[in-house]
């Protein structure tokens, strides 16, 4: 089982709506969500992809393996902004058994090999 | 960060009743993108928490207690760099829980954490969440335009 890896995943991208409808499921008002004129003086091209959108959107790939049965915990970390329509592809590998009677799992959400999130999860397998 | 270390430091903000509101789920579902955001058998989301930030009482104490200079609160911007969920069970549609937050920092390097725990209403754990922010000056202008470390 350790090495084991998710199937890839093409997380749903988000764009200009998808974030309007995050924002306002959330009450996320970071201004860097919402402002291109501010996003693009920050040095961005457009708005930014709330972290926790993507997150949560990596959580529900992860929920939806067949082989994950619970998720104990997760830990997201991320580390590179993402512009508005950036289309992003999660993996995940199980490392190592965990003491509770789980596994970690290594996740990630990115362009290539370039990351922009990367999570530690244990989870109970089905 | 583990949760003790998450500890170490931290100030006590304040225990605020939150909700899950079947509402609130199936438009936090669907704007993730869950293909069927009113099907009440799937679990609620795991980053559902979340959202209980952004509840405008609980959100004031932890900027009160966070950034009590009111002039620092308008200049600064807080960029999640990091974010923690735990749960021991399934949150429940419609159940009612308590969240005791903290908050620890801003340290040196600008990062402020919040830590919460929740409940259920008998005072059972249910959970925990850490979150990491990077507080950046918008005075500066200029946010962290690649990499955040």
């Amino acid at each position: 089982m350790i090495g084991t890896r998710l199937p890839a995943v093409d997380l749903p991208v988000a764009d200009h709506a998808t974030i309007a409808a995050y924002l306002a499921a959330s009450g996320d008002d970071n201004p860097l969500h919402r402002l291109p004129d501010l996003a693009q003086a920050a040095g961005y091209s457009d708005i930014l992809v709330p972290g926790m959108l993507i997150m949560g959107q990596m959580a529900e790939a992860l929920q939806a393996w067949p082989t994950c049965a619970a998720i104990d915990w997760i830990l997201c970390r991320f580390v590179d902004p993402v512009v508005v329509g950036t289309a992003l592809r999660c993996e995940g590998r199980i490392l190592a058994a965990d003491p509770s009677g789980g596994v970690v799992v290594r996740l990630t959400a990115g362009v290539g090999r370039r990351y922009s999130v990367v999570c530690e999860a244990v989870i109970h397998l089905a | 960060m583990t949760t003790a270390q998450a500890e170490i430091g931290a100030r006590p903000v304040g225990v605020f009743p939150v909700s899950v509101d079947a509402q609130a789920v199936v438009a936090f579902a669907a704007a993730l993108g869950r293909t069927d955001p009113s099907d009440t058998k799937a679990p609620v989301p795991l980053t559902f928490p979340l959202r209980w930030f952004s509840d405008p009482a609980i959100r004031a104490a932890l900027v009160a207690a966070s950034l009590p200079d009111a002039a620092g609160t308008q200049a600064m911007l807080p960029v999640h760099i990091e974010q923690r969920i735990a749960l021991t069970e399934p949150l429940r549609i419609g159940a009612a829980y308590r969240l005791t937050t903290s908050v620890i920092g801003p340290d040196a390097r600008n990062i402020l954490r919040v830590t919460a725990t929740l409940s259920d209403d008998r005072g059972n754990p249910v959970g925990s969440l850490a979150s990491g922010f990077l507080l950046v000056s918008t005075d500066a202008g200029q946010p962290p335009a690649t990499r955040h470390r």
